[in-house]
């Protein structure tokens, strides 16, 4: 699970400085099964980068493969499904649907995960009595844990975090995280950490400042 | 505690959607739908009972003569059709065929003998054998032949059987049974009395007349004719359509007459059939508004859950599967609507056979063409709808990324 990045630069910072970053305009690789920590302030294009790497933004100049593959050649469907996980930064949950319902619709297309599993994954989280409840009734924090435990129920070698922890204290963070990485370990899997500052959730062997 | 394992797709995007909308769509489908296939059935049932304008193998028949006036009447001009005006009505591009209708010359009448004591002057009419409708394997006649064979008119038996027989005391009898008897034929001329005996071959819708062998006629008019020339009064012609404007034009203009019965029918048949096409073309109308409907339903299902759809992209679902979610709800709705769409026609159908059955119609079942147009119908329908979907989502995805 190699990234390679020729000269890529996201439409929303063409007109930017980007001598400061790591990445942007810069030939980089990113080892996907390693624990990389993306360093982003504000407005420096973290949520672009992970949506690039999901095959969801194409609006971007320059070029990238993932494993050889140019990102244009990738099929999405596959990578979704086997691949690479993803806590999105906006949580992507259906509110009118109840918190199981959700992670059911992920887990029911890969098979991932047995019942007791995510008992268990909500258990640690602290939320398994919220998974019966509609989505829009549930707190940030309680949907921030939600989404945690649907990005898990897929095989993967790469688990993408966006700002995964924003709405939780220290101490569900912790466990969140404590729960990503047992998920990572378990599947061989690196983790691709974006946030704004430099934290200690993960053991980083990579850090890009964006 | 037990975690449900399965989402259904389907319900998650149905979910916006009111079922009385779904279902509305559904019953226009069924009422253009049955509209349709039953101006399908009709069309056929009526080409069945009043005879089929297209099958190449089923030409129309027409007896022509020429108008009697009153010039006819006192001897100053003729009835008979001369050979000129024979070749030119050959001519015609909507007559196939033209065979001239050969007469007695000489005086003949029949005798019913024992057990049908009756006797009558009568008249013989010869046709060319292949303008028979009916097997004449066995029509033929010469010199050492035992019996004349007749083809009598199905209505001249009837006119026998209803008219003639009750009013002298006479028995009815079956057409079977009337081919056993043999018949007494007197025929009188020069060479004075010849009496011959004849049986009824067989019986014709198609010509008016008491047909016998042309040789027959030939050997009769030659030996026992007043006058030396066959005259030919009537021709039966073989036309593709008798309801061809050229044809009825045609006649009209040469003041000839023909048995109308069949152009009669030929027009009630034109007007029933206008009626239907009125009728077709409302339910196809009907049935493209249906389908209109179902399809902007899809792409309301998609408009209405662009979010729900983007996510399941997002989450890894193959659009083959989302389309075939929505495609399903409609399966199961399309399935409903055939199943009924079924049941009131085969209603329909079964009323209609009734009410045709007791005008003594002999109606056929339901015809071919019409469960080949229904399943079409059905086909057709299962593939825009899949069709529709794909390209939809396809676009709403384009929009998204």
């Amino acid at each position: 699970m190699v990234f390679q990045f020729k000269n890529i630069v996201p439409e929303p910072l063409l007109n930017r400085d980007l001598t400061q970053s790591d990445l942007w305009a810069k030939n980089t690789i990113i080892d996907g099964t390693a624990n990389v920590h993306i360093c982003a302030p504000s407005g420096t294009g973290k949520t672009s980068l992970l949506s690039i790497l999901y095959g969801l933004r194409f609006d971007f100049s320059g070029e990238w493969t993932l494993d050889s593959v140019w990102s244009s050649d990738i099929d999405w469907v596959q990578v979704r499904q086997n691949e690479m996980a993803f806590v999105f930064q906006d949580l992507k949950l259906l509110e009118n649907e109840t918190a199981l319902s959700n992670v059911v619709l992920k887990n029911q297309l890969t098979s991932a995960l047995s019942e007791t599993e995510i008992w268990n994954a909500a258990e640690q989280l602290g939320v398994q009595q919220l998974l019966e409840k509609p989505v829009g009734k549930l707190s940030r924090g309680e949907r921030q844990r939600i989404a945690i435990i649907r990005s898990l129920c897929m095989p993967f070698k790469c688990i993408l975090l966006d700002e995964p922890f924003s709405h939780l204290d220290e101490e569900n963070s912790l466990k969140a995280a404590a729960l990503i990485q047992q998920y990572a370990t378990k599947n061989n899997a690196g983790i691709l950490m974006a946030n704004l500052k430099h934290d200690h959730y993960f053991q980083y062997e990579q850090t890009l400042n964006l | 505690m037990s975690i449900k394992t399965n989402v259904s797709v389907q319900k998650l995007l149905l979910k916006k959607l009111g079922t009385a909308k779904r279902f509305s769509a559904f019953a226009g489908l069924v009422v253009g739908v049955v509209a349709v296939l039953l101006c399908v059935q009709l069309f056929s049932d009526v080409n069945d009972m009043l005879g089929s304008n297209e099958k190449s193998s089923q030409h129309e028949y027409l007896q022509l003569n020429k108008k009697v006036g009153y010039g006819a009447t006192l001897g100053l001009s003729s009835t008979d059709f001369s050979a000129k005006e024979i070749e030119h009505i050959k001519k015609q591009p909507f007559i196939r065929d033209v065979g001239s209708v050969l007469s007695n010359n000489f005086k003949v009448s029949i005798e019913g003998g024992i057990g049908i004591p009756f006797y009558t002057e009568l008249f013989l009419q010869a046709v060319p054998n292949h303008f028979i409708d009916i097997d004449t394997s066995g029509f033929h006649w010469d010199e050492t032949a035992e019996e004349v064979p007749l083809i009598v008119s199905t209505h001249f038996f009837n006119l026998y059987n209803h008219g003639f027989a009750p009013s002298q005391g006479l028995p009815s009898l079956p057409k079977s049974a009337l081919k056993q008897k043999s018949f007494v034929l007197n025929v009188r001329g020069n060479q004075g009395v010849k009496k011959l005996r004849c049986r009824i071959y067989g019986y014709t819708d198609r010509i008016n007349s008491i047909l016998v062998p042309t040789e027959f006629l030939n050997w009769a008019n030659k030996n026992y004719s007043s006058s030396e020339k066959a005259s030919i009064n009537m021709l039966i012609v073989e036309v593709d359509d008798t309801g061809d404007s050229r044809l009825v034009n045609y006649l009209e203009n040469k003041s000839f007459a023909v048995n109308k019965d069949r152009l009669r029918l030929d027009k009630t048949k034109m007007i029933l059939e206008v009626v239907i096409s009125v009728f077709l073309i409302l339910g196809l109308v009907i049935l493209c508004l249906s389908v209109l409907q179902i399809l902007s339903f899809s792409q309301l299902v998609i408009a209405q859950n662009t979010t729900e759809i983007n996510l399941l992209f997002t989450l890894g679902y193959h659009q083959k599967m989302i389309s075939a979610a929505i495609f399903k709800s409609y399966f199961k709705l399309l399935l409903v609507s055939v199943g009924v769409c079924i049941g009131i026609l085969d209603l329909l159908f079964y009323a209609l056979r009734s009410f045709l059955a007791d005008y003594n119609f002999d109606v056929p079942s339901v015809s071919t063409v019409t469960v080949v147009s229904f399943l079409a119908l059905i086909g057709g329908l299962v593939l825009i709808i899949h069709v529709n979907i794909f390209r939809y989502l396809k676009n709403s995805k384009t929009i998204e990324s």
